[in-house]
């Protein structure tokens, strides 16, 4: 991975100064994987649209999880992060796809911390009541 | 009634304040969960008999408590947050 994305930046060093032309990069989340591009090969060139033109269905809503778990961020999509083209429009909007999602779960009503354990906690919900580093800096009951 | 003392009820008021506060939070997500809502009312309930005993016996928490009477009673010490040791 990590001589593959200095590949990568060599690759994009030569397009710097041999005059940088914009690559866009759609994932296709619904594609095969493809086999493993030879390095000496060009960014290929993608038609697609850009990012204030795509579908609706490439926000993070709409991507089934499974696919997003098996669908590997392509390199190019960093470089064009990184790497401004001539038109400072075309880098407007970096990251092309989502970088990273969450999740989490809707809380429900357990059982609560008898009152004054719950004022020393600082939350009343057992749940809630999670190791924090640092904790015992100040001199608690617990 | 026990002849609670103004520490107890005053550390009772903020225990309740406390609990009311993260209930409340919970309740902003879970606005039809009963259980949430009678363990508010529950305690809604004991901080008002507490606020109102404290009121009753050591004046004033804030200055809304004032009781109506013919003398201004907010500047009457200590402060609500003075305690027994600053006082001595």
């Amino acid at each position: 991975m990590e001589n593959k994305k200095n590949d990568m930046y060599n690759m994009a060093n030569r397009y710097r100064q041999n005059g940088w032309r914009r690559v866009d990069i759609q994932a296709d989340f619904n594609a095969e994987p493809e086999p493993e591009p030879e390095m000496e090969m060009e960014i290929p060139r993608l038609d697609i649209p850009r990012h204030a033109e795509m579908p609706i269905n490439i926000t993070t809503a709409e991507i089934p999880m499974k696919n997003i778990m098996q669908a590997e961020i392509p390199m190019e999509s960093f470089m064009q992060a990184e790497i401004p083209t001539e038109n400072p429009e075309d880098n407007a909007c970096g990251f092309c796809i989502t970088p990273a999602m969450s999740y989490v779960p809707m809380q429900m009503w357990n059982s609560t911390y008898e009152p004054e354990i719950g004022f020393t906690r600082g939350t009343i919900f057992p749940e809630l009541d999670l190791p924090w580093v640092g904790e015992g800096a100040c001199d608690d009951d617990r | 009634m026990t002849d609670n003392n103004r520490e107890v009820l005053m550390r009772r008021i903020q225990v309740c304040d406390f609990i009311l506060l993260d209930t409340a939070l919970y309740l902003n997500i879970h606005p039809t969960d009963q259980k949430a809502l009678e363990h508010y009312q529950k305690y809604a309930e004991m901080r008002t008999n507490a606020h109102r005993e404290f009121v009753e016996k050591y004046g004033p928490i804030v200055h809304m408590d004032y009781d109506g009477g013919d003398k201004w009673n907010w500047t009457d010490g200590p402060w609500p947050w003075q305690t027994q040791k600053e006082e001595d």
